[in-house]
């Protein structure tokens, strides 16, 4: 290390380089996260649909969940994993609280008071919240990636 | 010249890059990493070589449409050491703030 060794200069180049990577990754086109919330409401709406029809729509939503995130990762050359720690963890969990929570309760409106259609007003309930919650959570990474390197 | 809490595997520019990168992210391509770091690609193999004999980094080859791409991605041992790394630049950038105030 040399003696004009400047640690500003260091953080500056840690934190120019996740301004860059940050900015590459707002690149995501606004499609995936409607796909995402589709996707999502159809898992909600697949667990008070009776079988086979419920896990057939189940296996293909999550198909689709992963091929979506496949392109999202081939797109942007990233692999990040949505529970990653800080208020990206807090929206995840939030959000796969809320859809295990409309699942049930579709499942409970069949069942229980013969609502034939509740797991489809569950399921479209879901899908803007899960798209409200990806965009959220994309900002939220970003924020995130660069207050980590801030001095 | 040795400064405490830094790191000497990770305090060249490029490697300082590379972990800034993997950080945040569980894995990144190497042809990702390359663009933004901006070195070529015989410079990031050396750089990502050094890291990988270190244990910072774990390299993984995976095929897609017959082609190949490279993962990267930061070891436990990478994080931690990079995370340190950040603590000690801050608190050096801060201490170095304070004698330019003071001066």
């Amino acid at each position: 290390m040399s003696d004009d060794f400047d640690p500003r200069e260091a953080l500056a180049v840690a934190q120019a380089t996740r301004a860059r990577m940050a900015g590459r990754a707002d690149t995501t086109p606004g499609w995936y996260g409607i796909a995402y919330g589709l996707m999502c409401g159809l898992i909600v709406a697949s667990a008070g649909i009776p079988a086979p029809w419920g896990l057939l729509l189940l296996g293909f939503s999550l198909c689709a969940l992963a091929f979506l995130y496949r392109y999202w990762t081939q797109l942007t050359g990233l692999s990040v994993n949505g529970y990653r720690k800080g208020r990206t963890r807090t929206i995840a969990v939030t959000l796969a609280i809320v859809l295990v929570g409309l699942s049930l309760l579709g499942l409970y409106l069949r069942r229980t008071l013969g609502l034939d259609w509740a797991p489809f007003a569950t399921g479209g309930a879901a899908v803007p919240i899960a798209i409200l919650a990806s965009w959220a959570w994309d900002r939220a990474w970003r924020r995130e990636i660069l207050a980590e390197v801030a001095a | 010249m040795s400064l405490p809490g830094l790191d000497p595997l990770i305090h060249a520019p490029a490697r300082l890059q590379i972990c800034a990168i993997l950080s945040a992210a569980d894995e990144a391509e190497f042809a990702f990493v390359r663009e933004e770091t901006g070195v070529s690609e015989s410079v990031l193999s050396k750089q990502v070589k050094l890291l990988d004999e270190a244990g910072y980094v774990a390299v993984r080859k995976a095929t897609l449409a017959s082609r190949q791409r490279t993962w990267l991605a930061l070891t436990k041992a990478g994080r931690a050491a990079f995370a340190a790394h950040m603590q000690a630049l801050t608190k050096l950038a801060a201490t170095a703030a304070n004698g330019v105030a003071a001066a």
